[in-house]
């Protein structure tokens, strides 16, 4: 676990009186160095690398250090905060990838700027993650993707990312995505698997939840089923938006095992979203969540936090606000809240879905009131 | 608490074999230790099949209810109100901490929610609400010379009314049995699993009373999703009157069938707003007081509670009002605290605290002040943008240029505009209530009276009890223009 960040912020740090960091600064070469460092296996360095980031933000955005000034500590940022103008940390260096969030929560797309050193470290640790938890025992898999390529949809991070994992580990001529604008390429899809099983290379296969949902139904509908070599493997990614369409784990992987022939012992969730750089594997197999969630893994640079809503303390145990330490954001504040219900145990935490704000009784729920959008 | 909480009514007449008991769990979906936890309840239900039989039944008992003077019906009502607004009262007492295991809330504002819902219903009050509502009660009972019209009237309840209760408001129930109680209708009273506790211990005080009210009230729980018990409940009911969110009341009306007539009292939106005078006047202490006092009863969860305030105010002047506010907010939780949340609104009420720390953070106009806890939340700024709704006293004031500009930023929600606290003169109240009136508002008042509607308001902008009944007129008939004394005739033809 980490130091609370409260407690360190507290020793030393004036957040309003910081000068402006700039990106050329040797204090960002050496933690952008040191963030490399514990993607490498450097555990020690956690603790330094979270202070100097809080110590960034304060410095670089006013916003970031009076909204920790006025939380009374380090509180993740909401993830409200990412709709319209978002943070970016270095006015001196343009950004040199922007991704958007689906707006599927608020109907407003979120933004995530990333400079190059931060596109650098969100590379990195997307492919030292891919590297622990999804290509164990396997060379040159078929990585068949239920995700646009990029050259689709470029602002996609989930594009982005499971291209880069599949361009690094997985063997081009059997590999690809098979979704495009008009939807999934059933065709593509039937193809790539036949040739990885005339192949006998294992397959992995990666997308989002719902898209494997969907998959696996139409394929069912067309009476279409494969036996995917031994070792191939499935990685749904449901983030939060993900889970708008509620899934049970346990029915998704026998569905899953039914259409590819992959056992749900075969099968994993990642948890990401735009606003991080990070992902979160299962951590083991074992149902937490009430349906079926498994509890995510932490690593030395990315961590869940479940928060009780009242006192913000980190809970061992039980229910409460999902907060996302990653440790290889540079651009923007390390903690976000993301809106989501965690539950902590010792093996991790599960993501169990969004905090709706229902409203109980007669009280309207506004949803938005501003001066003169609407007319009557 | 007993191991198991009855929450049903059962008239004496319906068989046993007629009622199924069901053991029910309600409470927050993430029980957590210092928060709340499940409750146990039992219930008895009707079984599917023998519904037909229990309208019968309350069809009879309604029949019998219509033989029984009002005089008599506001009586009992009446007497049961003052035993329920005496704090000490055996029956209220359990139902408190029956309230308060239900709900969470604090033992304090059970009790003053109770005490503002319960004193409503005095046979003082009762009178006044049948008088404004059908100007002469004695329609309830026989045939009356109306005053307009050259013959007479009378009005009719229907047999039986099913009214689906919400659990927002401790002893708000009370006002579903007493309307239909009003015009001698028979009820079916579906609780709500958010408090579910109240209706029937209040129909069992009324039953003590006189029986024949007892034997026109039944309580009991379905799940809003079963079909099949929505179906066979209401088939036979002649009216359906739903309270609670606008999810809850789209379930009911998909239910309701084409003879039956049908009610909603859904979600609405309240607020205040302060003019630049009366704030001089009053002065800012003053009007934060008022604006806690309504923010904090019912914690903030009734139709009729304000989200915000909007006052003709510099941004200085806001920041300490706001400062007023936070201190007004704060003094009213030491004697009267929120008490515990379920963990999913401290949730969501966290969440909302971020967002708007956050705007707060990005902007200059924009404060915030906040308790420790969840208790209180006061936010000043220059929009009120999402999220919001959480209710649990987090109120937002925005500073507006006139009390004109209120209008504008109120016009989109005209059709869900509820009550609206005025802190205005004369003057600026002939103007601007009309043009609330216009939009939609039901119901103006003076700030820190927001929470304090009488039995006579006309609930969301209705007469809600007269509206259950049939009328039925004698005119144009020779027997009757022979009894009638010459002096009385109104000709209302030109």
């Amino acid at each position: 676990m980490f130091a609370e960040a409260h407690t360190k912020i507290g020793n030393g740090i004036t957040p309003s009186t910081q000068s402006r960091i700039a990106y050329q600064d040797p204090f960002v070469t050496r933690l952008a160095e040191d963030i490399h460092s514990l993607l490498g296996g450097e555990d020690l360095l956690k603790d330094s690398i979270l202070q100097r980031l809080l110590e960034l933000n304060c410095a670089n955005s006013p916003e970031v250090s009076a909204y920790w000034q006025r939380t009374s500590h380090c509180t993740g940022i909401p993830d409200t905060a990412f709709k319209g103008s978002s943070i970016y940390l270095f006015a001196d260096e343009s950004p040199v990838r922007t991704f958007l969030t689906s707006g599927t929560s608020s109907g407003e797309r979120g933004t995530a700027h990333y400079s190059r050193r931060g596109l650098e470290l969100m590379n990195a640790s997307i492919l030292a993650n891919a590297q622990r938890h999804m290509f164990g025992g396997l060379e040159r898999p078929a990585v068949i993707r239920l995700v646009p390529a990029v050259e689709t949809a470029p602002v996609m991070i989930m594009a982005y990312g499971m291209e880069l994992i599949s361009a690094a580990f997985a063997d081009p001529e059997l590999s690809g995505s098979v979704v495009d604008e008009r939807g999934v390429d059933y065709h593509r899809l039937e193809q790539l698997l036949r040739r990885a099983i005339a192949d006998s290379r294992p397959v992995v296969l990666i997308g989002a939840s719902f898209a494997f949902a969907n998959v696996s139904e139409r394929l069912e509908r067309d009476n279409l089923r494969f036996q995917l070599p031994p070792r191939s493997r499935i990685f749904d990614a449901g983030g939060s938006k993900a889970q708008s369409r509620v899934i049970n784990v346990e029915e998704l992987r026998s569905k899953l095992e039914r259409t590819f022939g992959i056992p749900p012992s075969m099968c994993r969730n990642l948890f990401g979203m735009t606003e991080l750089a990070s992902q979160l594997y299962d951590s083991t197999d074992v149902p937490l969540g009430p349906r079926g969630e498994r509890p995510k893994c932490n690593e030395a640079f990315v961590e869940c936090l479940v928060r009780d809503p009242d006192s913000y303390a980190s809970k061992p145990r039980g229910v409460g606000l999902l907060e996302i330490r990653d440790l290889c954001i540079l651009d923007r504040p390390p903690l976000v809240l993301t809106g989501d219900i965690g539950i902590a145990s010792p093996e991790g935490v599960a993501v169990i879905g969004r905090v709706e704000s229902k409203p109980r009784g007669c009280s309207l729920v506004v949803d938005r009131w501003t001066r003169g959008t609407v007319d009557a | 608490m007993p191991d198991e909480r009855a929450i049903s009514w059962i008239p004496a007449w319906v068989d046993a074999s007629a009622v199924a008991p069901i053991k029910l769990t309600f409470g927050s979906q993430f029980p957590t230790e210092g928060y709340l936890g499940k409750n146990d309840y039992i219930c008895l239900q009707p079984r599917p099949e023998n519904w037909p039989h229990v309208v019968q039944g309350l069809k009879a008992a309604a029949l019998a209810l219509r033989k029984v003077p009002i005089s008599a019906i506001v009586d009992a009502i009446g007497t049961a109100a003052g035993r329920w607004c005496d704090r000490n009262w055996p029956r209220r007492r359990e139902t408190t901490e029956a309230i308060i295991e239900a709900t969470g809330l604090s033992r304090e504002i059970v009790d003053r929610s109770l005490d503002v819902e319960l004193r409503n219903y005095t046979a003082e009050s009762l009178w006044l609400t049948l008088r404004r509502e059908f100007g002469e009660p004695s329609v309830l009972d026989s045939f009356t010379d109306d005053s307009v019209v050259r013959g007479r009237a009378r009005a009719v309840g229907p047999k039986v009314v099913l009214q689906v209760l919400t659990g927002n408001v401790p002893g708000l129930p009370a006002l579903a049995i007493v309307r239909t109680l009003l015009v001698k209708s028979a009820l079916i009273a579906k609780v709500a699993s958010s408090e579910p506790t109240f209706a029937a211990s209040f129909a069992a005080s009324l039953a003590e009373i006189d029986q024949r009210i007892g034997d026109s009230l039944l309580v009991t729980y379905w799940d809003g999703r079963d079909s099949e018990m929505y179906a066979s409940a209401i088939r036979d009911v002649e009216c359906v009157v739903a309270y609670g969110d606008t999810e809850s009341c789209a379930g009911v009306r998909s239910h309701i069938l084409a003879h039956q007539r049908y009610f909603e009292h859904g979600h609405k939106l309240s607020l205040g707003m302060i003019s630049a005078r009366y704030l001089a006047q009053r002065g800012v202490d003053d009007i934060a007081r008022q604006i806690a006092h309504d923010t904090s009863m019912f914690n903030q969860l009734a139709c009729i509670a304000p989200q915000a305030y909007l006052v003709e105010a510099s941004a200085d002047t806001m920041r300490v009002l706001g400062s007023a506010v936070a201190s007004a907010l704060d003094a009213y939780s030491r004697t009267c605290p929120l008490g515990h949340l379920p963990l999913e609104d401290a949730m969501a009420l966290r969440l909302r605290r971020c967002s708007d720390a956050w705007r707060s953070s990005a902007g200059d106009e924009a404060e915030m002040w906040t308790s420790s806890g969840s208790g209180w939340t006061v936010v000043v700024q220059p929009e009120f943008a999402q999220p919001a709704g959480t209710g649990n006293r987090y109120i937002t004031l925005m500073p507006v240029s006139s009390l004109g500009e209120c209008i504008d930023i109120v016009r989109p929600f005209g059709n869900v505009l509820q009550n609206v606290a005025l802190g205005c003169d004369a003057g600026e109240l002939e103007t601007i209530a009309d043009e609330l009136a216009s939009l939609g508002a039901a119901r103006l008042c003076s700030p820190g009276r927001m929470c304090e509607p009488s039995l006579m308001w006309r609930h969301d902008g209705r007469m809600c009890v007269a509206e259950l009944v049939r009328w039925c007129d004698i005119e144009m008939h020779d027997a009757l223009e022979e009894s009638r004394p010459h002096s009385l005739e109104v000709d209302i033809l030109p």
